[in-house]
């Protein structure tokens, strides 16, 4: 009885933390992307239109649904620089 | 890691990246989204969503999503030693979701279709190798072109 419960108990604890496989083939092309050094990377967002639903605020409040449309780039850039402590 | 077994790309209930994706599908109704590394085109991704009449009664939304890989062999995973088409063959629960959610997903290779998965896809030949009706090799030439990029990386 007790062993079935540990078992479950490992079970549940496993399928919490371990990541999906596609979570970790996501993650490592997603490393790629951002820690490459001396590398740019850009993300262009071009008439990108996002619904975004009807909500209830904190306080209970209706929020209105709104449609978003997102244009533009986000760039960010890796340098690599030399430790002033090292030799 | 080795990814080996018929269930290696099981879609769990709870599974964070696939339900992420299922939500900005549902919410992105159009657009498209550039990726560029070095100076470098890598990725497209384009979104279409439409609300059909074909049968006179129905008005379901559908959402086409077109991913491009511009530059194939950047998406290759280092430590993942399955081939593409072992992916495909599991990749049976994901194309079922898409076609659930009636959304159609087409994998390109450099421009060119290679891939479709879910809603729209009619495998023929490809129901051999993925057993499955909702992933379809649109071309064999381009899928086998994109298993030898993962591959030779």
């Amino acid at each position: 009885m007790l062993d079935n419960n540990t078992d479950q108990y490992k079970d549940t604890n496993e399928k919490q933390q371990a990541p999906s496989q596609w979570a970790q083939i996501v993650s490592q092309v997603m490393e790629k992307v951002v820690s490459g050094t001396n590398m740019s990377t850009t993300i262009e967002f071009d008439d990108l239109e996002v619904d975004v639903p009807k909500a209830k605020g904190p306080d209970g409040r209706d929020l209105g649904g709104a449609t978003w449309k997102v244009n533009g780039k986000v760039v960010w850039t890796t340098e690599a620089h030399k430790d002033k402590g090292s030799i | 890691m080795i990814l080996f077994g018929r269930k290696h790309l099981h879609v769990s209930e709870s599974d964070l990246v696939v339900d992420s994706l299922f939500k900005i599908l549902n919410h992105v109704t159009s657009g498209s989204v550039n990726l560029e590394v070095a100076n470098k085109p890598v990725l497209k991704f384009e979104i279409k969503n439409r609300n059909t009449h074909d049968d006179g009664k129905d008005n379901q939304s559908r959402t086409v999503v077109r991913m491009d890989l511009l530059e194939p062999s950047f998406f290759s995973a280092p430590n993942d030693q399955t081939g593409l088409f072992d992916k495909l063959k599991t990749a049976t629960e994901f194309a079922q979701k898409l076609t659930d959610n009636n959304i159609t997903f087409f994998l390109l290779r450099k421009g060119k279709e290679a891939i479709t998965l879910g809603e729209m896809a009619r495998p023929s030949l490809s129901r051999i190798i993925t057993r499955s009706d909702d992933i379809q090799l649109s071309s064999l030439k381009e899928s086998a072109k994109l298993k030898n990029d993962f591959d030779d990386t």
